[in-house]
């Protein structure tokens, strides 16, 4: 029998991730009785424990490091699954009917897509922010008005002013370190504050790229613009920070510092416990929420009859794939105020199950929700120097090209920033192991053994040496305009092993970024042929991740970002997006909804800075109603 | 960051070195062999380990703090269980020719299909199994039973049922992997690196193989 819980809470946040965390610790700190229903397994009692699961694993993935086994590609039989790399890599795409030939074996499910949605994320006490980078770039004026600006996606209700202040907190909260002049002059305004720490130190590769590129001009509709590598700034420490250590570069951001030297999201969550008003409940799945269907009938004020009223979510108890056990009990909270913080797509897919659930419309009168899903799909690009840079060390990224992120172009083509890795062709090409092993096996799939050589001792060694100290790669992260039609749904058929179905998804990669993605190729050839590199990036059709442009006639692939977006937008109209600029419902007044699923555009930027400086105005604007 | 989905599917059946770094995860990855009882590797073993890498023995018999754990052992203890007669063979014929071949040579004697012939495919016996199974170990911290069958069929009756697949041997064979320090790096995730280091150039490839003469 379901029961009813009896505790009064001021506020459930369904997820401990990025938002859920940080709202949590916000509200705890006011005062407000706080709990958090988190679906997976709870903060872990000892991070080594999460550590040997990476050293352990062969597969080296984001998710390597977190339960459950992400290679046990088991959905249905997962309490709670989640979409994985492994899933992307050994499925195959049946273009035909836009689906996986497999598809028991993906926890997204496809029936018609176009395309398959490259990015992944984590559900487990605090959530994909385990595994986020720590790239925390603002966003500038022009990002928040591309239909006015660009005639393209989607404009916010709010701009840049309106989030400035808070900027500015979720950089202090996050521990962001960076160097603000410079910041400045390539976009955003800080007015006269700085970020809480100095700019990490750029790395060998970062040096080499702004000596050979800066003021240099790389697309050509930007001619008149000249490339700039600029620090990124990141959620790393160049200085002790809250009672976390200083980078060692470690070159294991994703998935996992392992000094804590990037914050993490289950960092916050601790200081969200710590202020002793907030409670967490792990391994509790929210299906739906409710609303008192009877109400709708009687008397009362709109708004009043509007209200959620609770939250119903499922126990269990084993988290591995596939799991031994099912669902233990099932549970209903109520509390004042609802977030609904598990993720853009959990998020859309909670509120169409509640729809579905309650037999009324929640959240969805304007029919929006799961809608505008977005990612910054990335081009992916890679080469070898013409002197050693050595890779493989320092933070995955220290530095970017930022100065091709806006102007005119965006009428025609989607922008994009540059990210510099500094690992290497790990990405790309899952070295070093791949080229490694080339020399071993006589093998070519890294590409850097054309004669299918065998090599032993001092030949073996050099060659390593010499490959391996001048690989490099760069990411373009394309903006990605929000579409209706790139939609999250819910499953007819398929469920999870608690019997929640899963999201379906239609993901498609529009003309406009298309175009942004022909422009990035060009302009990873000049940025090779600037450095004097070589340059081996190569597309295949083997992966389902792939296009074949008609207008170059060839062939690119796409990697995914982790930066979902867009399901459930914020707009200054109840018809035509799911929040006001509060992030709150526009049919459900004690509902809010949080998360990057709240933004309508994303520029070229990773979202999540922009999305916690939105959670903290939602916390201080919109809940406690300052 | 960072998935890697240009990683193709039909790069991973046909088996190449990458494809099977991923299809091992298809197996019980974390499930690593029950670790056999530590056996003490014998000189030979670290001397043919040192012609294969091009790093001297004393090098590869530098102990590991804190408990002075011996890499050789436990590289020896696995290929023991997972390819003796390989082993066998191997240091046998290591016997044969140490005095008459120089480090280069035996190397690529032992992995080369024709001694001479850098391009001429892989040396298939038993004792190239036994020689790129050593190697990886030292190399990546990993056992490649799944990937060497795949690139060598005939493998299979060279290696035990229980180590025909791919697994990290231990988390400080992981981090004790030769791989970093020919990069002149340190293992993802693991470091005693101080702040700021990747600003500058690393120390030289020398310093990482004290012991080791290079050209
Ligand atoms: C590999 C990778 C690297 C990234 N790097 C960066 C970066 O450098 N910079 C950047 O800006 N962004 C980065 N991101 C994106 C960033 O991680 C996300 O934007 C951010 O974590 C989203 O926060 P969130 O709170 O909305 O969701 P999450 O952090 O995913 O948290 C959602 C929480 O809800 C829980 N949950 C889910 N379903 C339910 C349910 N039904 N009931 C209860 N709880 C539930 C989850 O377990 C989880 O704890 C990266 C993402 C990936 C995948």
């Amino acid at each position: 029998m379901p029961t009813t819980e009896k505790t009064h809470y001021d506020v459930v946040i369904v997820g401990s991730g990025f938002a859920g965390a940080n709202m949590a610790y916000m509200l705890g700190q006011k005062g407000k009785k706080v709990l958090i229903l988190e679906a997976g397994p709870g903060i872990e009692r000892s991070r080594e424990d999460y550590l040997e699961n990476f050293y352990l694993n062969t597969f080296k993935a984001p998710e390597a490091p977190y339960p459950p086994d992400a290679t046990a590609l088991a959905p249905a039989k997962t309490n709670v699954p989640r979409p994985t790399i492994p899933e992307l890599v050994f499925n195959t795409w049946d273009a035909k009917p836009g689906r996986w030939r497999e598809p028991e074996q993906s926890y997204l499910s496809y029936q018609q897509s176009q395309l398959p949605f490259a990015s992944t994320y984590e559900r487990l006490a605090g959530g994909t922010g385990n595994h986020w980078m720590g790239t925390a770039l603002r966003m500038t004026d022009n990002d928040f008005k591309t239909l006015s600006d660009y005639g393209h996606g989607r404009d916010w209700p709010i701009g840049y002013d309106d989030l400035k202040k808070y900027y500015h907190q979720a950089e202090n909260l996050i521990g962001v370190s960076g160097d603000a002049a410079e910041q400045q002059s390539i976009g955003p305004d800080f007015g006269d504050t700085n970020f809480p720490m100095r700019a990490l130190p750029k790395s060998k590769l970062d040096q080499l790229v702004a000596e050979r590129v800066n003021g240099k001009s790389l697309a050509v509709d930007t001619e008149d613009t000249t490339a700039q590598v600029t620090v990124t700034p990141a959620g790393r420490n160049s200085e002790p920070y809250q009672n976390r250590r200083v980078c060692r570069g470690n070159t294991n951001c994703t998935p996992m510092c392992p000094i804590q030297a990037k914050y993490d999201t289950q960092f916050a969550l601790r200081l969200a416990l710590d202020t002793g008003n907030v409670t967490l409940q792990s391994k509790a799945v929210v299906d739906y929420l409710t609303v008192d269907t009877s109400d709708l009938n009687t008397t009362g004020s709109n708004d009043e009859k509007k209200k959620i009223t609770g939250v119903h979510y499922l126990t269990y108890d084993d988290i591995s794939a596939p799991a031994k056990s099912g669902k233990t009990g099932e549970n209903t909270v109520s509390a004042d105020t609802y977030v609904l913080a598990a993720h853009a797509i959990e998020n859309a897919k909670i509120l169409l199950y509640s729809t579905k659930k309650n037999g009324v419309n929640i959240a969805n009168s304007s029919d929006q929700v799961g809608r505008h899903l977005m990612d910054h799909p990335v081009y992916l690009a890679w080469g070898l120097t013409s002197e050693p840079v050595y890779g493989y060390r320092g933070p995955l990224s220290t530095s970017g090209i930022e100065s091709f992120r806006d102007g005119g172009f965006r009428k025609q083509r989607a922008a994009w920033r540059i990210e510099i890795g500094n690992e290497g062709w790990n990405w790309p090409a899952t070295d070093p192991y791949t080229t490694a092993q080339d020399y071993i096996y006589g093998t070519n799939t890294g590409q850097l053994n054309e004669n299918n050589t065998v090599l032993s001792n001092a030949e073996y060694r050099d060659t390593c040496n010499e490959k391996l100290t001048r690989q490099f790669r760069v990411g373009f992260l394309v903006e990605q305009e929000a579409d209706p039609e790139n939609r999250v749904m819910l499953s007819e058929t398929l469920v999870d092993h608690l019997g929640i179905p899963r999201p379906e998804l239609r993901y498609n990669i529009s003309d406009y970024v298309k175009a942004g993605f022909r422009s990035a190729k060009a302009a990873s050839q000049k940025l090779h042929k600037l450095m004097d590199a070589k340059e081996y990036t190569k597309a295949t059709t083997e992966v389902a991740t792939h296009w074949f442009d008609p207008v170059d006639k060839s062939v690119y692939n796409y990697a995914g970002a982790g930066h979902v977006c867009g399901t459930h937008i914020m707009g200054d109209k109840p018809e035509n997006s799911v929040v006001n600029d509060k992030q709150q419902s526009w049919d459900h007044p004690n509902l809010y909804i949080a998360g990057c699923g709240s933004m309508p555009s994303i520029g070229t930027q990773n979202p999540t800075l922009t999305m916690l400086a939105m959670c903290l105005r939602t916390v201080e604007e919109g809940i406690l109603g300052v | 960051m960072t998935n890697p989905t240009n990683i193709g599917r039909r790069t991973i059946l046909k088996g190449g070195a990458i494809g099977t770094l991923y299809m091992a995860a298809g197996l019980p990855v974390l499930a690593v062999a029950d670790f056999p009882k530590i056996e003490k590797a014998p000189l030979e073993f670290v001397q043919i380990s040192s012609a294969l890498l091009g790093i001297d023995a004393s090098d590869l018999l530098r102990q590991v703090a804190p408990d002075n754990h011996s890499m050789a052992d436990e590289y020896y203890s696995i290929i023991y269980h997972g390819c003796r007669s390989g082993l066998n063979k191997m240091i046998a014929k290591y016997r044969k020719v140490s005095r008459r071949l120089s480090p280069q040579q035996i190397g690529n004697l032992f992995l080369r299909a024709d001694s001479s012939q850098p391009n001429a495919g892989i040396r298939q016996d038993e004792i190239g199994t036994a020689a790129r199974l050593s190697m990886q170990m030292w190399l990546f911290g990993i056992w490649y039973g799944g990937t060497e069958m795949n690139h060598n069929p005939e493998s299979i009756s060279a290696i035990p049922k229980k180590y025909q697949n791919d697994f990290v041997l231990s988390s400080r064979a992981y981090k004790e992997g030769w791989i970093w320090r020919f990069a002149q790096s340190h293992p993802m995730g693991y470091s005693q690196l101080k702040f700021g280091h990747w600003a500058e150039p690393p120390p030289a490839l020398q310093s990482y193989m004290p012991g080791t003469q290079l050209n």
